[in-house]
Formats: C-alpha cells, structure tokens, sequence
C-alpha cells in the first residue's frame, strides 16, 4: 500500500517522490519552484536563480546539488544546494549570506 | 560544506521532501568526507514575536523547546547545533535578517583521508532517498530555509 501523507488539504503519495541530482537544464523549473517558494516575483526570480547560477553551482561542486522530483508528475518540487567552505569549528560563523556564497 | 538554500514547493510542505534533501545532503557528507555541514538557519517565526523578545532569547526558547520554529525546531531536531546569531545575514522578513549558525558535524569524518572531490557516477545514480514524514532542512531554506 502507498504511504500517504496529508499536506496543505492534499494527499500526497510520499513513495514517488525521489531526490536526484539537480541539474541546470532543469533550471527554468527550479527558478519556477524559487518564485513559489520564497513568495518573490518572476522578475526577482528570474534575477536571482538563473540559468547561469544554477550551472555555475553544478560545476563548481555538482555533488552538492540535489532536487526532488514527484514522479508521479515529473515535476520538481524542492531543492537543495551546497558548496564546500573551509571553516572553524571553534569560531562563530558572522558573514552575510550574500558574502559567503558570492551572492549564490 | 555550506548550506546554501534549500526549499520545497508550498503544496509538498510536510511530505518529507524536506527530509529527503537533508539526507541527501548528510549522504554526501559523508561521501565526499566533510568535517561537518554549515548554514545559516532563517528564524521563519521570529517576526511575529520580536516586539516580545530579543532574537537571542527566541533561539535559547526554540533550543529548549519551549517555541516551535518553522525552520530552526526541525533542523535542530535532525542534529544541528546552534553556534551563533548572525545579525543582517540576508534580507528576510520572516526572520528580520537574523540568521542562526547552526552546525552538523560528520560522525563518519575521517581527518586521515583527503576530502574526495569527485563522487562517482553510480552514487547518482542510487536514486530514491527518502519518503518519510517531515520537515525541512538546513540551508538558507525558503518556504524551508538555510
């Protein structure tokens, strides 16, 4: 039996959603999945998350970069990025968002 | 390793695709052999309640339990530590610009072996990682957030 999950007054089959690795020639989605996420506008998405970024991201560290695709539907439904960064345990971390990512 | 965003489509909240993304992101850490993974966690909760208390007295509350953060309490619950507040981290009305450093350290590191650079192609390959309930995860999450 398909394990279901009850979200935002839907029913979600959770055994087909599947994470793989995100790449930038989904990026038109992903950009599509940023705007819905993060509530901002296609301007600011398409500024924000653009092609450019998203394959500069898989090329820096492509192990790093994963989405979550239904699919039941083929779509992408989240996202997850990382990138290596050199750090001290024992100090605290202060840098902006912006300053520690090269603004993504 | 640095969590640099993470987030889910608002009509998958609560279906474990959060959780999903986090594993995937711990699988690599320890795959590629990381000390441990970073981010700054985005305080969601923090706006409605700054007029009552400091940002610094709403972590120790979601720490101890005693407040339930959209982002924070999960990512706590997955193993993060809080390190620091990080004031003006990035323009976000839901936590007035406050970020949280918050760490994971790899339990699998091994400071005798380079970090791997390069995983293999059958590692992507591996495919379906998670479909459990839950949450977010760490990263500058959006309707997640770290």
């Amino acid at each position: 039996m398909i394990a279901q999950i009850h979200s935002n007054h839907e029913s979600r089959h959770t055994d087909s959603i599947r994470v793989l690795p995100a790449t930038h020639e989904r990026s038109v989605e992903l950009q599509q999945l940023a705007m819905l996420a993060y509530e901002v506008s296609p301007q600011l998405a398409a500024r924000y998350w653009s092609t450019k970024m998203f394959r500069a991201r898989n090329e820096t560290f492509p192990e790093g970069q994963w989405m979550a695709v239904d699919t039941t539907t083929g779509k992408v439904i989240g996202y997850t990025s990382g990138m290596r960064f050199d750090f001290d345990r024992n100090a605290p971390l202060l840098e902006t968002w912006e300053r520690t990512t090269g603004y993504g | 390793m640095y969590g640099v965003e993470s987030f889910v489509h608002p009509d998958y909240q609560g279906a474990g695709v959060g959780s999903a993304l986090l594993k995937a992101r711990f699988e690599t850490a320890h795959k590629v052999n990381v000390v441990g993974l970073v981010a700054g966690s985005l305080i969601a909760g923090y706006h409605a309640v700054a007029h009552e208390v400091s940002a610094e007295v709403y972590v120790q509350d979601v720490i101890a339990g005693r407040r339930f953060d959209l982002n924070l309490s999960k990512q706590l619950r997955k193993g993060f530590k809080v390190r620091n507040l990080i004031p003006e981290y990035t323009e976000d009305a839901r936590s007035l610009n406050w970020g949280v450093a918050i760490l994971w350290e790899n339990p699998e590191y091994d400071p005798s072996k380079a970090a791997i650079n390069k995983m293999t192609p059958s590692y992507f390959e591996a495919g379906r990682i998670g479909n459990r309930a839950a949450s977010h995860h760490a990263g500058h999450n959006a309707v997640a957030g770290c």
